[in-house]
């Protein structure tokens, strides 16, 4: 049996292995929440859709806030694909410790969709914002552990917690919000960073920020 | 090609074969309240009769509460967080995933329900 196995599958398979313990390729990928169906949101319209409708097709929100009267909003989607190529540290250096360690080098592209409703008074809806971007996220090398499949680019702010989770938040109702997304004082994306400026605009939200006791 | 060539070959493709083995990741988290809401007919809540205090008793504590001009809403929310991957050092993958049960209930400033909603999903349970 063994005289019979060809000669070429054995080289393959070594060099295989070694080309497995000098370099490698990693994919890491992140979802968040459902993919939200931009179509359907700008469905909605303007002047007649209620927050009952929108509530009713689109499930609860990721965020919500009101002020003085009015409800806003916010569903949002995430897609994060990072792509990794490693080189083995020992490949480069020589035998050693080095084997069991590699220098990754990645990059992550995101394709991120969000949907903001505004509701007036009466629960009608006053204005619906939809966006999408499909960016690159950054780029960034670290070195891991040979059998590592983790991000090397920083998902922190995407990662952040939903701000149920995060308490007084309802403090932010004395602030002035406005449509900009990004500037939204009560409902903000994963990963803005408009929120240290409007806490401080709060003195009593960043006293108990300072002081979390 | 002797035997002891042939035999360091099937060394070498059985070592590369145990290099080549799958390694499998698989984690999963849940961060939040138990969602006893996904449990529950959405038909049970009632708008114009499900009063905030029912609410609170049947579903528990939520996750956040705001203050509205003419009322209260109720917000319920749970994480749940799985990884997947595999190794082959060649090439590894690793996908993760976040997935939210939600529900939210909107009350007059008499306490009675307006409006709600709950994820796709609830009642099935």
């Amino acid at each position: 049996m063994i005289r019979r196995l060809p000669l070429v599958l054995p080289f393959a398979l070594a060099a295989g292995l070694a080309a497995g313990l000098g370099s490698s390729c990693s994919l890491v990928e992140l979802r968040i929440d459902k993919d939200l169906d931009l179509v359907r949101c700008d469905s909605f319209k303007e002047g007649e859709a209620s927050l009952g409708d929108v509530l009713a097709a689109l499930g609860p929100p990721v965020e919500f806030g009101a002020r003085d009267g009015e409800i806003a909003l916010l569903y949002e989607s995430v897609r994060l694909k990072e792509s990794q190529v490693g080189i083995s540290l020992g490949a480069v250096l020589g035998p050693g410790a080095g084997d069991y360690f590699k220098f990754s080098y990645g990059s992550s592209g995101t394709d991120r969709k969000a949907a903001l409703f505004l509701f007036g008074e009466d629960h009608v809806l006053e204005r619906v914002n939809t966006l999408r971007f499909e960016e690159p996220f950054g780029r960034s090398g670290s070195i891991q552990v040979l059998v590592t499949v983790d991000e090397i680019v920083s998902m922190g702010g995407l990662r952040a917690s939903p701000d149920a989770f995060v308490e007084s938040r309802e403090l932010l109702n004395g602030i002035q919000w406005s449509q900009n997304l990004t500037h939204s004082a009560l409902v903000e994306l994963r990963g803005a960073r408009s929120r240290m400026g409007q806490h401080a605009l709060d003195p009593e939200f960043s006293r108990i920020e300072a002081n979390p006791d | 090609m002797g035997p002891a060539v042939m035999r360091l070959l099937l060394a070498l493709a059985l070592t590369a074969a145990v290099g080549l083995t799958p390694g499998c990741i698989r984690n999963s988290a849940r961060r939040g309240i138990e969602p006893i809401w996904m449990e529950m007919d959405p038909a049970s809540f009632v708008v114009g009769t499900t009063t905030r205090a029912e609410v609170l008793d049947r579903v528990g504590v939520p996750s956040q509460v705001l203050a509205l001009e003419d009322g209260t809403a109720l917000y319920y929310l749970l994480e749940r967080s799985r990884a997947d991957g595999v190794i082959l050092l060649l090439y590894n993958q690793r996908v993760e995933s976040s997935y939210f049960d939600r529900a939210i209930f909107f009350f007059d400033d008499s306490g009675v329900l307006t409006e709600f909603s709950v994820s796709e999903g609830a009642g099935a349970r």
